[in-house]
């Protein structure tokens, strides 16, 4: 589905992403790119959908590289870090503004929007929210276009627990129906029992990319934090 | 596309400060008509403000715009949409609401007061001069990504054209003096979109002056129809080359 | 009174010419289906005091009018001088030649060929009603007096400008009244040189080449209501004293070197009650001596009034200026002319008194003007901010600028007049 080759992106003199190879065949993963801050997650991200040209290196998606066709991002539901919209809208005409971007508006997926109670304040306007209840449209939004693709960055920061956990199981939800789903987080708890497969980045580069089920083997520990924290003083011991 | 220009659109229509510059504009406008005791003169008083404002209001404006629209920008960008399109959207939005405005502010009292050529010019050198600065806004916020430093810019070049060139070209005018320069001056001067307007303004307002201005220039290069061409293609020119490297490099750009 | 002297003089002399026209003299018809077809041969039978009558047609013939006849034409019938010499000669007095169309003199730079010609000694001549067309020079008065130019149309599509002569052309005349002329396109529309105690009033002259109407050497000479528009230069007066102007529109006259009025070393004259509308200069002054300038309107035009260096006590008085782009400018400093209760509309002061006088000076003379009267290309920078800013700057400390140029009393509000 997906294939990242040798990506190799600057900015400026900053060399953020030093030759990253990926491949992605199938979907019912969700999969974890955790790492320390600037360790080149986010613009992995957005080298995915194409906000951040790489120097060399491409990337493919079903065999279309993103660079030629915006079309792509049709595969793609996004969840951006820290989402900002036009403060006069209304959360009914943000609504309808993505979805007059997607032309395929008709079948829609509505789940979060209720569960998120967002009709309630449909008539809010975006300006008037909380950061928490904006995370919560933008959630909305990365699922609503039954997209093959989810890429949620920072997804659980802001929202309150409950919402969370409707997140939470809306991605389990969907890793089931066989989508590829790619979450960030600094809060590796979060991604217990979510997380399939775990991709971690250093400075710029895949240290490895596991499934948890091998991760925890391999470590002997329960949870991914555990798992993880391991790996970490191993290799500051090295 | 059009969804999300008029999104745009209105949202700028909507803002506090596009009912100030409309209130403002209104309000001088109406003001010179009134107090000056001859439409002639109410027309220049205008014409020196529209000439003044708008590119400042334009230029700023728009460029602070795109600034803050960062995230929108973000958010449309990872949604299957062409970055062309985007970026024409978002010129016709802001350009479309900007020169509303100012057709809403100044023109009712320009076409009450002078239904004739000259408020039309007015109007569209104030429409002309505020897509030249739109599109030079834009090329301003592709140019760097430090909002500060973008609206250092945009000042700037509005100070540039509105007073620097001029005192340029003046300089040079006494320094030269002794040559004959004044063709050389009028197309120099044609270069600057400010001047471009300035000179049309002026061709209909001061026109006896303008003939007795014996360098020739006048009735040789300035009254012919070859210049009101030039005139035109130049202030398209200024529409549409800073539009296209925008564009060009918007394309090409990091969204971070 | 001159004028009223002169109606009477010329009222007595039509009726008497009439009366004696009626006991004594005959009616000879010219034209088609008539014993006489051609008008030399009616003049050469004619006597004197007789009509010959000219019928509709086109005659092609030079007329030599040495006997006091009335030549009066119907229907404008044309007599075409082939482009070749002049048309009519008058070579006598008391000649009336009324309604005839005289076309195609002679074109020549070297010589200048005539429509009609009023030739050395003659008087008492009246020219009226006819048409003019495509002669080099329409009416040339040659050392005549008493005559009368009324009611004429004059207009050539001659284009050379060396073949072109004036509409009107009067040398060394007196006692000349030139009248509700109608005129287009020649050199001058009316010259006059030499030429004393004469009216020109209620003309229309358009589309001159050079001047509306132009006076060398001529005094005491009088023009009023007349209409000057288009024409290279309204009207140039030069070398001349006590010449009357009054109520006369100056209108559009623009170009390089064009304004409404040009007056040049010239004394003792009246320049009152004229409009000087859309001209690129309203006035050029140019060696003015002791003129009186008041009650005129100059509105619309590039300069209102420039005053070169040599014009002294000169008067303006209760003028208008409205819109015109720079009111006044010199290129001189320190002469003496005197400027007192005009309405000038960039006028910004007060008025605590009400007297309807401004309380403090106006400065009619800007930076502006005479930064271009020195570099006219900087006309080019002519409302832009920068000049905007160095206008006020310029305003606050004077230092380009004459402070003595100045109207004491400005007035507050504008004349009707």
């Amino acid at each position: 589905m997906i294939t990242i080759q040798n990506l190799h992106k600057y900015y400026q003199k900053l060399h953020v992403l030093k030759g990253i190879n990926l491949e992605f065949d199938d979907g019912k993963r969700c999969i974890a790119l955790i790492g320390p801050n600037a360790c080149g997650k986010t613009t992995l991200i957005k080298c995915l959908l194409n906000l951040v040209t790489p120097q060399s290196g491409e990337v493919i998606i079903s065999g279309r590289n993103v660079k030629d066709d915006p079309a792509i991002r049709k595969l793609i539901g996004f969840m951006p870090q820290a989402a900002s919209f036009p403060k006069h809208l209304s959360v009914a005409e943000t609504f309808r503004l993505i979805r007059s971007v997607r032309a395929e508006a008709d079948n829609t997926d509505d789940e979060l929007y209720r569960s998120f109670r967002l009709d309630a304040i449909a008539t809010k306007k975006m300006g008037a929210l909380s950061g928490g209840t904006v995370q919560k449209v933008s959630a909305a939004l990365a699922f609503m276009f039954h997209p093959q693709i989810i890429i949620l960055d920072e997804p659980f920061a802001g929202l309150d627990p409950l919402a969370s956990g409707i997140l939470k199981e809306k991605i389990q939800k969907e890793k089931e129906n066989g989508k590829l789903i790619f979450i960030t987080s600094h809060v590796i708890s979060e991604l217990d029992n979510l997380a399939s497969h775990i991709i971690f980045m250093e400075e710029g580069r895949i240290i490895f990319y596991k499934s948890v089920h091998m991760l925890l083997e391999e470590t002997g520990k329960h949870t991914i934090t555990d798992a993880i924290m391991k790996i970490l003083i191993q290799t500051e011991n090295e | 596309m059009n969804n999300i220009a008029k999104i745009i659109f209105l949202d700028i229509l909507k803002s506090k400060i596009t009912f100030v510059y409309f209130i403002v504009l209104s309000l001088v406008t109406w003001i010179s008509f009134l107090v000056e005791d001859s439409l002639s003169k109410g027309l220049l008083t205008v014409a020196y403000i529209v000439l003044f404002s708008v590119p400042l209001m334009a230029l700023l404006y728009s460029t602070i715009y795109i600034y803050n629209s960062r995230e929108f920008i973000t958010l449309l960008l990872s949604q299957p949409i062409k970055r062309g399109t985007l970026w024409s959207s978002l010129y016709l939005g802001i350009s479309g609401s900007l020169c509303l405005a100012f057709l809403l502010s100044a023109g009712i009292p320009i076409i009450i007061y002078s239904f004739d050529m000259t408020g039309f010019l007015i109007l569209s050198i104030g429409t002309a001069i505020t897509l030249v600065s739109v599109s030079l806004s834009f090329l301003i916020a592709v140019f760097t990504d430090d909002k500060s430093v973008g609206i250092g810019l945009s000042i700037l070049l509005w100070m540039f054209f509105t007073l620097l060139y001029d005192a340029i070209m003046l300089f040079l005018l006494f320094q030269f003096s002794d040559y004959p320069i004044d063709k050389l001056t009028v197309l120099l001067l044609m270069l600057n979109p400010i001047d471009l307007a300035r000179l049309q303004i002026m061709m209909r307002l001061d026109v006896s002056a303008m003939l007795g201005y014996s360098g020739a220039v006048f009735t040789h290069f300035l009254g012919t129809t070859f210049s009101t061409i030039l005139s035109f293609i130049l202030l398209t020119a200024w529409i549409g080359i800073p539009y296209r490297f925008s564009l060009k490099i918007f394309r090409e750009k990091d969204i971070v | 009174m001159g004028r009223y002297r002169f109606l009477i003089f010329w009222l007595s002399l039509l009726i008497s010419c009439s009366f004696v026209s009626l006991l004594t003299a005959g009616n000879l018809h010219v034209g088609k289906g008539w014993p006489v077809t051609a008008i030399a041969e009616a003049l050469q039978t004619a006597n004197a005091g007789d009509s010959i009558i000219v019928h509709e047609g086109v005659y092609q013939e030079k007329l030599v009018i040495s006997t006091p006849v009335i030549l009066k034409g119907i229907g404008f019938p044309v007599i075409d001088g082939g482009n070749q010499g002049d048309v009519v000669s008058i070579f006598t007095d008391r000649v009336v030649v009324e309604g005839l169309t005289i076309a195609n003199s002679g074109k020549s730079s070297l010589t200048d060929y005539c429509g009609l010609k009023i030739n050395k000694g003659c008087s008492g001549i009246v020219i009226n009603d006819n048409i003019f067309s495509d002669n080099s020079i329409g009416i040339f008065v040659q050392d005549a007096e008493d005559c009368r130019i009324t009611n004429n149309r004059i207009g050539t599509s001659i284009e050379e400008s060396v073949l072109m002569g004036n509409a009107i052309h009067c040398w060394k005349c007196k006692n000349m009244e030139i009248e509700g002329n109608h005129i287009r396109g020649h050199r001058d529309g009316i010259y006059l040189e030499f030429v004393s105690n004469s009216i020109i009033r209620d003309n229309n002259v358009a589309k001159c080449l050079r001047y509306g109407l132009h006076f060398m050497f001529s005094n005491e000479d009088d023009y009023f209501y007349n209409l000057f528009s288009e024409n290279g230069a309204g009207v140039a007066v030069m070398y001349s004293t006590n010449i009357n102007m009054l109520y006369n529109t100056f209108d559009n006259n623009k170009g390089g070197a064009s304004y409404g009025l040009l007056l040049k070393d010239i004394s003792q004259g009246n320049v009152a009650g004229n409009k000087f509308t859309r001209n690129t200069v309203g006035i050029l002054m140019d060696g003015g001596l002791s003129l009186i300038l008041q009650d005129n309107i100059f509105s619309e035009n590039g300069w209102a009034v420039r005053l070169m260096a040599s014009s002294t006590e000169n008067r303006f008085t209760r003028n208008n200026f409205l819109g015109n782009t720079f009111d006044i400018t010199t290129n001189g400093t320190s002469e003496k002319n005197y400027f007192s209760e005009n309405y000038w509309d960039k006028y910004r002061g007060y008025d605590l008194d009400r007297d309807g006088i401004g309380d403090v000076p106006y400065h009619p003379l800007s930076l502006f003007a005479v930064i271009s009267e020195y570099t006219p290309a900087a006309m080019l920078f002519f409302r832009s901010f920068l000049v905007d800013l160095l206008e006020q700057a310029e305003r606050v400390i004077p230092t380009v600028t004459p402070s003595n140029f100045m109207d004491e009393r400005p007035a507050m509000r504008q004349y009707a007049l």
